[in-house]
């Protein structure tokens, strides 16, 4: 939906280890993170990919989007990400909010 | 005299279904022993208390209580999802644990985890799962692709077992290659000629294929031993289980496992016609599998996990012309049949409560998962029992009185007059114990009925 919408998608694929957002904010210069997940043990993994973005001192850099199945305002908290969308075009949204586009 | 079944009319089906499932008998075929009084009690109460809520004639004593996970009480009695799918013993005795620690009235069974080494058997690629492809700790996953492909809806439309065996089968199954080998059933006519199609059994591949499924078929049995065990043990303690078995809605058969989400969605533009034909032919075998499932099990209630018709997926137009109709006739079949369908509606479904709130009134019961309970009382809710919906995140994430909150509100508004069951939204992997606690203790209190 973001490729249709104009935007360039860099899809890093499914269960990507943390250091590879990490390395791919920093290579890439991306202005926006997107972070899917289905199952209640994505919440962790998504705090976990927040934190080391932040960590690595890339968190001022980019804005960071979630969704998927069981998201909502209050994984949002939880993860330390910028904003959740219930669906695709929720996060067209959001990223033209952000960037434009 | 009593009536025969097929001359009952489905009211009188649900009414019989309801009966014997007050009525319970261990394997052997007699009166189940309970283990005490109070578990007789508590069976008997959580039945008729779920009948109450269905049928929507009068309120139950109290707001029922479940709680439908999936990997949460594995990964709540400090197992992997691994050991859980691959120890049956283990996985049975963590689900004991949960059920006598949480005492939700009804549950769903063991069954989540399934048996890992059947799936190792067959080499199944459609999920990726602990072991293979995903974390220990982790779930399985579904490998969505096309696995049926665009051209193909003449040969499932002809014969759709043909098509399963011969195509869709070894495409997920790599142990059931062979299969591609074998000619058609209905080839077998007379006696002339007749050894021609049995011919290809003497092939290599073929026999691998069926040395696989003898294997497979006796892993099955084993585990489902296991999860019957469970099943008795758990009823003689006064938990009954709920789940009958499971069907699906024919869109979400072509666009789950067989097309994907992308060639459905083409499909719905390209070739229109054949989409519609091909769900019209699953209509009734959907029934089937639904009705099948429930005379093995004993239980009415056949679960529905629904996906595609979610808002978002498909315009209006396209749920009532591709979703709804197929999916409707598959319901009407089952309760004519005299079951109970068990929908749930994953996700977010505001925008189709006018159109999905047209069912026979007090047959169905409706998980709901992230859809606003006001709105779907006011709508579906007319017509149906409704469960959920306690958010994942709410279980996973906030407080006990965070949780006991938003569970009053429910019961204020979802349980008004009956017709609801309390109950987490979706399927859930991790969450805190006591927030779940919190949900089933609640209810227990506050949900009685003056």
């Amino acid at each position: 939906m973001l490729d249709v919408n104009g935007f360039e998608v860099l899809d890093l694929g499914i269960d990507v280890p943390v250091q590879k957002f990490v390395d791919t904010v920093k290579e890439t210069g991306t202005k926006v993170v997107g972070l899917s997940g289905f199952l209640t043990l994505a919440f962790d993994s998504m705090k976990e990919t927040v934190d080391a973005i932040e960590a690595a001192g890339l968190r001022n850099n980019v804005k960071i989007m979630i969704g998927g199945g069981q998201m909502d305002e209050q994984v949002r908290d939880f993860t330390g990400a910028d904003a959740y969308g219930k669906d695709a075009m929720a996060a067209v949204k959001l990223a033209q909010g952000w960037i434009g586009g | 005299m009593e009536k025969k079944w097929e001359e009952m009319s489905s009211d009188e089906k649900q009414e019989a279904q309801f009966q014997k499932l007050l009525a319970p008998k261990d394997p052997e075929g007699n009166d189940l022993k309970f283990q005490s009084p109070e578990a007789d009690a508590n069976y008997k109460a959580s039945i008729n208390r779920i009948k109450d809520a269905v049928q929507l004639k009068k309120t139950p004593d109290r707001v029922p209580v479940t709680i439908l996970p999936s990997m949460f009480p594995y990964i709540n009695a400090g197992m992997t999802v691994e050991e859980a799918m691959y120890d049956y013993d283990k996985c049975t005795a963590a689900f004991k644990k949960f059920m006598l620690e949480f005492k939700p009235d009804m549950n769903i069974g063991a069954s989540a985890p399934g048996p890992g080494k059947f799936y190792e058997i067959l080499d199944y690629k459609l999920y990726a799962w602990p072991g293979h492809g995903v974390a220990p700790e982790h779930s399985y996953q579904c490998n969505e692709g096309e696995y049926m492909t665009a051209g193909e809806y003449d040969l499932l439309l002809t014969d759709p077992s043909f098509y399963f065996r011969n195509f869709y089968l070894p495409r997920v199954f790599g142990a059931l290659e062979g299969f591609t080998m074998l000619p058609p059933l209905t080839g077998i006519l007379e006696m002339y000629g007749v050894a021609f199609s049995f011919i290809p059994y003497a092939l290599p591949p073929v026999q691998d294929t069926f040395k696989a499924l003898f294997e497979a078929g006796a892993e099955a049995l084993k585990w489902a031993m296991a999860m019957g065990g469970s099943d008795f043990e758990l009823k003689s303690l006064g938990f009954p289980n709920i789940l009958g078995g499971f069907t699906k809605a024919p869109f979400d058969v072509i666009g789950d496992t067989l097309r994907g989400t992308r060639g459905i969605m083409v499909d719905m533009y390209r070739q229109p016609d054949k989409l519609l034909k091909a769900m019209e032919a699953l209509v009734p075998i959907m029934i089937g599998m639904g009705i099948g499932a429930s005379q093995q099990t004993g239980n009415p209630q056949i679960f529905m996990p629904l996906h595609k018709g979610a808002d978002g997926f498909l315009s209006d137009e396209q749920f009532k012309k591709f979703y709804w109709p197929a999916f409707k006739a598959v319901m009407v079949g089952l309760i004519e049949g005299g079951c109970i369908p068990f929908p749930a509606l994953e996700g977010h479904w505001g925008s189709r409560l006018e159109i999905i709130q047209d069912v026979p009134k007090g047959k169905t019961m409706w998980m709901v998962d992230q859809t606003d309970m006001a709105k779907a009382k006011e709508t579906l809710g007319k017509n149906a029992c409704l469960i959920g919906n306690v958010p994942s995140s709410m279980l996973g994430l906030t407080t006990p009185d965070e949780v006991k909150d938003y569970c009053k509100k429910l019961i204020d508004t979802g349980g008004k007059g009956g017709g609801f069951i309390m109950s987490n939204g979706a399927f859930f992997d991790k969450a805190k114990p006591e927030n779940v606690k919190a949900m089933v203790d609640f209810t227990r209190e506050y949900g009685v009925y003056e």
